[in-house]
Parts: C-alpha cells; structure tokens; sequence
C-alpha cells in the first residue's frame, strides 16, 4: 500500500505539492489527473523517490521511499521524459535493468519488444517518440516490481497501442499482481483503467475516490422550474457544483447519488428534471471550477 | 542474478557505457607514457650521436631524458589535472539533466551507493591504464637503457604522487558537481577551487611587494602547506627551479642521494595532496546526499555558496583591477592616502560591476544585477579595509620581530658578493645558489644580537623605501627567522652603515654565521676533485699558484684563519692583502676564491711555506708600468694613462688598495671605481691564471694630479655601454 500524510513540497517558494494526505492499495489502479501545473508529476516524483519532500511522510509497504533500496525494488517509474543510454538498444537496457532489478523477466521484456516491432539491437535513437514511450513501458512491465509509476503514459501512442499497453497492464494486475499509478490529462484513459483517481488543483488534492463512487455520487442534473422561486428553493436544496442556463432549461452539476437528488427533488416543483451521469471530464471541470479554475474565464479574457 | 548486481559487474557495466572517456584517457596516457618515453629516447640518440658523445654520457642523456619524461622534473601533471576534472564533472554530470535525474534517482540504489559507483568508476578509469601505461614505459626505458636504480626510485615516487594530484582534483571536481546545477558552473566552480588560494597569494605578494618595506619577493615561492593540486604542483615546480642547483646543478647527473632528497622535499605536499582527496570525497558524498534532484539545471544551488562565492569574485576582481591600476601607476607614490582613497575608489566600482554580473549569472536574470546588494557593499568594505590595511601597515609586517623564544635560529644572507662558489658537502651538484645554500647551513642563535639587527634594518629599510635617491647608506640583506613551529619568516632588510659594530661583530663572527658564508666549512667536493685544480695566489699585481693537492692544508689553514678573525669589523674596515683562488686545470676557470687579510696568520704561512707569498700591493716594488683608468666627467668619457716613473708609482699605490669581492660588509662608499688600476711586474704570471682582484683607490683618496694627467695625456678607452673593453 502506498501512503502520504501531509506531504508538501516547495519550488522556489511555490507550493507544488500542498498537505496531501492520499492512499493507494493494492491490485487498484490509481489515477492522477488535475490541472496543468497541478503537482501531478511532481507528486509522482516523490512517490518514485526522486524528489525528497520537505514535509510530510511517503509510507510504501510501511517504509519510507526516499534513498530506500529495498522500497525502490517494489517500484518502476515511467517519467515524461524518458532517458536512454546514449546509442544503446533494447539490448543494452535489458543488460543494464537486470542489474538494477532482481526479478527483471527478460524472456518477457525481449518477447514484447519482439511482438511491438521494435527490435531488439535496433539504436534507440532512431526510434520515434512512441517507440520510445513504448519500450519505456515495456520496460517497466518486465522489471518485476510490485508499483508500477507511469507519467504521462497515453501521450505519443497511436489508439492501437493505447488499447495494447491498456491490456498489458491489466494483464500484468492479474498474473503478477502489479499496482499501476498513472498520471495523465487524458481523463477517458483515466475513465477507462482507473479504479481510483486523485484530482489535483494547484498543489492540493480536491478529491480522491473510487471511479464509480465518484461517478456516483456527482450528478447532471436537467431541470425546468415553473417559478424562479422553484429554482431558487432547489438552489438551495441541492448540492449544486456549478449550473448553466439555457433559456428556462437549468442544468445543475450536484454533488449526491441519483437515490438522494430524487429525494430532494420530491420537495421540489419542476416542469421537467432528469438526472443523468457524468462523464470524468465533467467532473473534472466542475470540482475546478468550484476550486477557482474557470476555463470560460479564461477563454473570455 | 547476485553476480550480476554485484559492485564491480556494475563498475565493469558502468565503464563500458562511458567507453569514449575511457579511450580518451587511455589515449593521453599513452601519449604521455610510453610513446613520450620512447621518441625522447630516440631524440637524445640522435643527438648524442650527432655531438658524437661517448656511451657512457649518451647513457646519462638517456637517463636524464627518462627523468624529463616519467620522474620528478616533467610537466604534464597540468594534464593530469585537466583529465581529472573533464573525469569527475563527467562522472556526475548526469545530476545537470531532469531527465537523467529521474532516471538514475528511481533506480533501487541508495544514493551512497549510487555515489560510490560513479565516483570509483572515475578512479578506475584512470587508475587502471596508468599503472599498466606507467609499468609499459618503465620497461620500455629499461629495455632501451634509460633507467638507473634512483631514476627508478624517482619515477614510483613520480607515480604516486601525480595519482595524488589526479585524486584530489578529481575530488575537488566531483565536489564542484554536487554544489551546481549544470556543466559551466561546475568547470567554474573547479576553477575557483584550484586557483583561489594562487590568486589570493599572487595578489598578497604584489601588495606586499609594493607596500611594505621589508617584503621579500621569493618568499612568495617557499615552501609551504597549499591544499589546490594545481597550485601546489605549480609552486612545487617554482621550487624546484629557483632551487635547481641544489638538487640537480648544470649537468645531466641525477645521484640516488639528490633524489631522495627531492622526494623529501615533495612527500608532505604529495600527502595534502591524497588528503584533500580523501576529505573532499566525504565532503562530496555529504553533498550528494542533501542535495535536492529539483536543482538540475540551476547554477549554484546552495545560498551560502552563492554568497561566499560571489563575495570572493567581486573581491578578488576589485584588488586585482587595483593591483593593474598599481603597476600601471609604477611608482612608490602608490603608497600615498591620496592614491589608495583613489584606488578604493576604483574597488567600489569594479566590485559592484563583478558583483552584479556573478548575480545575473546565477539567476541567469540581469534584473538580478542589484539584488542582495550587501554582499556588494562587503566586497567594497573588504577591498578598502585590503588596501588601508597593507597601505598603512596595520599588521605591523615591517616592524615585526618574533619573540625570541618562539625563535630557534636565525639566517643572515647579504645581497652583495656572488663570486663565492657553494657546494653540498654530499657532492650533489657543482654548484648550488647562494641563497639556497646559506638557508641550508646556516644557524645563528644569537637571537637578541638579530633582533638588533633586524629592527635597525627594518626601521632603515622603511625610511628609504619611498626614496628615490641613488645613494647607497647600507647594506641589503635577506633575514630569515626560523621558528620552533618550523615557520619560516622572511624580510628584507636595509642595515644602514652606522649600525652598532658590536651587535654585528656578534653576528658575523659567529660560528653559525662563519660555517654557512664561507663554503670552505663544507667542501667535501674540493677535497674530492683538487687534483682537478690549482690554487693561485694574488695581491692585484702578481699571480703564484701551487697543486691543487695542496688543497687540504690551505683549507685547514684558511677554516682556522675564519674562525680566529673573521668578524664584522675585520670585514668592513680592512681591505685585503691578497686573494686565494681555485682555478680549474682542464678549463682554467675560476672556481672560487677566499679574500686574505693582514692577520690571517696561517693563510699566509701556507703561502710561505709553498713559496706563494707576495706582499700587499702598497709595498710592492718591482712594477715597471702603473695604468690608470678613469671615467673624465667633463668630457664625458673613458681614459687611461701610464706611469713608468718608480717614484709616481710608489706614491700611487700607497693609496691604492685591492678590491675585496669577497667581503659582503664592505660598504659601496669604500672604493672609488670610477677609477682602476692596473699594474705590470716583471715577474711571469702563471699559465690559465685568473684572478677576481681589481686594484683601486680608497674612496676619497684619488691623487689629485691623476685626474689632470687622465684630461690631458690620457687616452680613450673602448667602453661597451658603462663597462671598459679590455
């Protein structure tokens, strides 16, 4: 299990990682999505034990991560910016990797590279960019280790590949019992492979839940009210995140279950009220905009 | 699996990644080994046989070479040290890149043992083709007869201690790595390191050269304890040259016992040397186990650092802007309160443009230029704080004298005479410097005589620094106390000519002083070679010479002379009677020579008994022509004229008196040599005789009709410049 109690970490007075306290358990696939600048790389920086915070505890397994060898052999981390050894193969990486970690698999590895196509004493250098995400990730399905970390996994890969590496992670879960945590902006991937995601706004985590709970407990909500004070009671009423107007049609985003916005609107007159589901991406806009960050704003300035 | 992840798989691993530095060290090594062995091998045949020299100096050439190229006396350690720091900034300098960073930093490795691969990776890297390159050439110049038993000795000690300058640069590089942020400020920060204490130093000698008195210039080479590898090899070098003769002479020779006295002179700087090393290694890993990844691509990352560096920058810069502002100004009115107000001045300007600029650089951001601008203003205190410091002597380094019980003896070395030959009683070279020599051998421990001494010549030397007169009023001497800590404190002094004759008398009289001055208390090499020499004797008219077999019993007889008269006041009031000189067989040159006063008693004994003796020139009878030559003011140019009247003669060299080169203590005011004389006996001077006697008046005592006699019957002489053509 991974944990974080109160972690913060500065940059030059910025606080990029503000009083996050999350947990992630095992065989779960935990998601990290947020705004740019949110903290998400950083955040899975210091879970990797790359970065050390400046308070707080990073507990994986019950130990601490940083400069921790025997934490670090349960973990790969998959960075942004990848970085391979200057004219060196898949080979040459396999060599070094199996050094690093004890229960690298390279019958795995080289029948992977093998079955994407990127050959095994090909330079890497000569790979595109989705090549080389690709073998990244390759790479740390082979190492063995018990936490995968992938940052920005998705970007660079064709939607073939995407369903291919989808696939290898689910598969990895269920035959070696890996725990992914992938932080990524594209949030129908996330929708996708995520049993749990963290949604970070500058620095903080604004939520962090189950996918279907969190599906679950925020709502659309389409309402036509016969008075202004029908509205301004329901207003009241609900939960409301944000709400857009359409003429007489409101639709409200609100926090609650279908089971409890039904309830309350038993109180309420309206001419039409239908409840739909959100999409993540919907959430995602509404607990920012709740936050402070408003894309119109932006837009329209 | 266990094997694989093992320390020196990874090593192995590791070094064949970074394969193009290790070709590239293997490729200067060997350059700089075996192939530099070789072709200055083949060189030195060519030419001896060429010169058509025999075997046995085409060996020693060989021999000398090999020296040249793998022992004590070559120059590549500067190449050491560049390869050192391109190894460790390289070593580390993935810490520069966000990309390496998480890459290395996510690896299941602690950073202690991340820390050691790469640092001991750097190690190896050189340590390994070195040794192998090293034994390569020792065989190469064993196979093709270049090597001696000490030349052997001197290339191992060679050996160890460029891997200590290799060790401690490296360290210092790696160090440099773990306090910046990329590349150019990593080769900056190696640079300050290896030359911050030169450029402190370099500008402490030009201050104290130009501001204080009593300051010695080549103090600034002596030996001392200097912690940058390159400074230290640099000053080590600077020693060994000023001090060239003391180990290694004119010639090719390089005997065990020379060797192993160069060793001992280098083993403490070649143990700073692994201990900076080891010290900075720590230092280094602390560094890395602190540092935060996020730094990469900064420039410095530590606060302090940035403040102390920018501080020592703009510092360094303004007392050097001032130091070129000094020598521009080249004269001794720079002391003055006006010109150092002024070239505060000039510090406040230089320091707040040096300070700025180091500023915009670190946040790479000229907005930045004025920003924490106290660390300006303490540059501009500290330069002017520098230049009232040294300018008005607040240290008190001309007037300082040690306290005589932290004193264990004292060196007194005249600046006058340099016609004494000094040899190492071990026969390690010819000739050695004067200086070097009575540094080594001389031991006066009358402490509170040279307190005297020393306060009288700093206080003299004071008064007369700023003036610009010609006139001579003293004596220029070198002092130097060594001290019980096994400092040595070295001034300059001017004695003035009315010194208490007493105080000196103490001094040169004594033993300690006598046994230095005089080389024939330590002429092991004489006794050894007198059949090479004859000794020659004359009083500035004549010359008689004898073996030089008989060598010993004038040395004892002359040694016992020293001892029994030889002081201050003998010195400096009496003029000689005669002159000893050793003179080579083979090439008739001088070699040395030992100045003869009335009461030498056993001097002239010998003299005697070997039938030697002339009497002093002013009871010389048998001179059949007397020439003086003279410089005629009025108009302005050389003369000489002759005197064959015995009568003319005798009166002439009445006030005629010989010269003494020998005696330090004379003072320049003594003789008057815009006049000399020359005189012809009818007796046979021997064959190859030469002597260093010249014949002129006392001051003061010039006949009155010779000037006269020059202006209206002299003749021109052929001069070179101010000197006469004989």
């Amino acid at each position: 299990m991974i944990r974080t109690e109160n972690l913060v970490k500065t940059f030059d007075g910025v606080k990029a990682v503000n009083d996050i306290t999350i947990t992630l358990k095992d065989g779960e696939i935990f998601g990290l999505t947020g705004t740019n600048g949110a903290g998400k790389t950083t955040l899975l920086r210091i879970l990797a034990g790359v970065l050390r915070q400046d308070s707080g505890a990073v507990i994986i397994d019950d130990e601490p991560v940083f400069d921790n060898r025997k934490v670090k052999e349960k973990l790969f981390f998959v960075p942004s910016d990848l970085y391979f050894f200057p004219n060196s193969s898949p080979k040459d990486m396999e060599e070094y990797y199996a050094t690093e970690y004890k229960n690298f698999n390279k019958e795995r590895f080289e029948k992977l590279v093998e079955d994407f196509g990127l050959g095994m004493k090909r330079r890497i250098q000569t790979y595109s960019k989705g090549m080389k995400r690709q073998l990244a990730i390759i790479i740390g399905l082979s190492a063995g280790t018990k936490y995968l970390f992938l940052d920005e996994t998705f970007d660079g890969l064709d939607p073939v590949m995407r369903q291919a590496v989808k696939s290898l992670i689910a598969e990895n879960m269920s035959d070696y019992g890996l725990t992914p945590v992938i932080a990524s902006h594209n949030l129908r991937e996330i929708e996708d492979l995520c049993d749990h995601v963290g949604l970070l706004h500058e620095g903080g985590i604004l939520l962090s839940e189950d996918v279907y709970d969190m599906k679950s407990e925020i709502r659309k909500l389409q309402c036509v009210f016969p008075t202004d004070e029908e509205q301004r009671k329901a207003e009241k009423i609900l939960s409301v995140l944000n709400c857009k107007a359409e003429g007489r049609l409101r639709t409200y985003t609100v926090r609650g279950t279908e089971e409890n916005i039904q309830e309350s609107l038993k109180e309420i007159e309206t001419v039409y009220a239908e409840i739909l589901p959100l999409t993540l991406e919907e959430i995602f806009i509404s607990e920012t905009e709740a936050a402070g960050y408003d894309v119109r704003k932006l837009i329209l300035d | 699996m266990m094997l694989e992840n093992s320390f020196w798989i990874k090593e192995w691993k590791l070094l064949k990644r970074r394969g193009a530095l290790a070709f590239f060290t293997i490729g200067v090594l060997l350059f700089l080994l075996p192939f530099a062995t070789v072709m200055t091998i083949v060189r030195s045949d060519q030419v001896c046989r060429a010169s058509e020299y025999n075997e046995v100096m085409t060996k020693l050439m060989r021999v000398y070479e090999v020296n040249q190229v793998l022992g004590i006396e070559h120059l590549w350690p500067v190449m050491i040290i560049g390869l050192a720091v391109i190894i460790g900034i390289r070593s580390f300098a993935w810490l520069f890149s966000a990309e390496k960073v998480d890459f290395y930093e996510s690896q299941p490795e602690t950073r202690k043992e991340r820390y050691w691969l790469f640092y001991i990776n750097g190690i190896v890297m050189f340590v390994v083709p070195f040794i192998v390159l090293y034994a390569i050439s020792i065989g190469l110049a064993f196979l093709m007869d270049g090597l001696t038993k000490s030349v052997l000795a001197a290339i191992i000690f060679e050996a160890l201690r460029i891997f200590g300058v290799y060790f401690a640069t490296y360290s210092l590089s790696v160090a440099s790595v773990m306090l910046t942020g990329n590349a150019i400020f990593a080769l900056c920060g190696v640079g300050f390191f290896l030359c911050v204490e030169m450029v402190f130093s370099f500008l402490y000698s030009m201050f104290a050269g130009t501001f204080f008195a009593t300051y010695i210039w080549s103090s600034s080479i002596s030996k001392k304890i200097i912690l940058s590898p390159l400074y230290g090899y640099i000053n080590e070098f600077a020693c060994l040259e000023v001090n060239k003769n003391i180990y290694f002479g004119d010639n090719y020779m390089r005997p065990k016992a020379m060797i192993l006295e160069t060793i001992r002179e280098l083993l403490p700087e070649t143990v700073v040397f692994f201990a900076i090393g080891i010290i900075v290694m720590f230092i280094a890993l602390y560094l890395y186990q602190k540092r935060q990844a996020e730094t990469a691509g900064s420039t410095v990352i530590h606060k302090p650092v940035r403040i102390v560096s920018r501080l020592i920058v703009s510092w360094l810069g303004a007392l050097g802007c001032m130091l070129v502002f000094m020598l521009w100004m080249m004269d001794r009115s720079v002391a003055g309160t006006g010109m150092m107000i002024c070239m505060c001045v000039i510090a406040a300007i230089i320091a707040i443009v040096l300070s700025g600029i180091v500023e915009s650089l670190f946040e790479a951001d000229i907005k930045k230029f004025f920003k924490d601008y106290w660390v300006t203003a303490a540059a501009i205190v500290l330069s002017c704080v520098y230049i009232f410091v040294f300018g008005l002597d607040l240290i008190g380094f001309d007037s300082y004298i040690p306290k005589a019980s932290a004193v264990k003896d004292a060196v007194l070395i005249n600046d006058g005479n340099e016609d004494m030959t000094y040899t190492d009683e071990n026969g390690l070279s010819d000739q050695m410097e004067k200086q070097a020599y009575i540094e080594k051998y001389m031991h006066i421990t009358d402490v509170e005589a040279m307190q005297k001494i020393a306060e009288a010549g700093q206080s003299h030397m004071r008064e007369t620094f700023h003036s610009d007169s010609d006139e001579s009023t003293g004596w220029y001497s070198e002092l130097i106390w060594n001290m019980k800590d096994g400092r040595k404190i070295h001034r300059q002094l001017y004695i003035p000519y009315d010194i208490d004759e007493n105080v000196m008398d103490q001094v040169v009289g004594s033993d300690g002083y006598c046994r230095a001055y005089f080389p024939i208390f330590n002429d092991g090499y004489f006794e050894k070679n007198k059949k090479r020499y004859n000794i020659f004797y004359s009083n500035g008219a004549d010359v008689t010479e004898t073996d030089g077999e008989k060598y010993t019993e004038f040395a004892d007889a002359y040694r016992k002379d020293v001892e029994e008269n030889y002081d201050f006041t003998l010195a400096c009031d009496e003029y000689p009677v005669g002159e000893i000189n050793i003179g080579g067989k083979d090439n008739w040159g001088l070699i040395e020579s030992y100045t003869v006063y009335k009461g030498y008693k056993n001097t002239i004994a010998f003299l005697n008994k070997n039938n030697m003796w002339l009497d002093p020139i002013d009871e010389v009878t048998d001179v059949t022509k007397l020439t003086i030559s003279g410089y005629i003011d009025d108009v302005g140019e050389y003369r000489d004229v002759d005197f064959e009247d015995p009568d003319e003669i005798k009166e002439i060299l009445k006030n005629t008196v010989m010269s003494a080169y020998n005696s330090e203590w004379k003072k320049a005011s003594d003789y008057d040599y815009d006049f000399s004389v020359e005189v012809e006996t009818d007796k046979r001077k021997p064959d190859g005789c030469m002597t260093a006697a010249g014949l002129f008046f006392r001051n003061g005592d010039v006949p009155q009709d010779i000037l006269a006699r020059l202006i209206d019957k002299g003749q021109l002489v052929e001069t070179s410049g101010d000197e006469i053509v004989y």
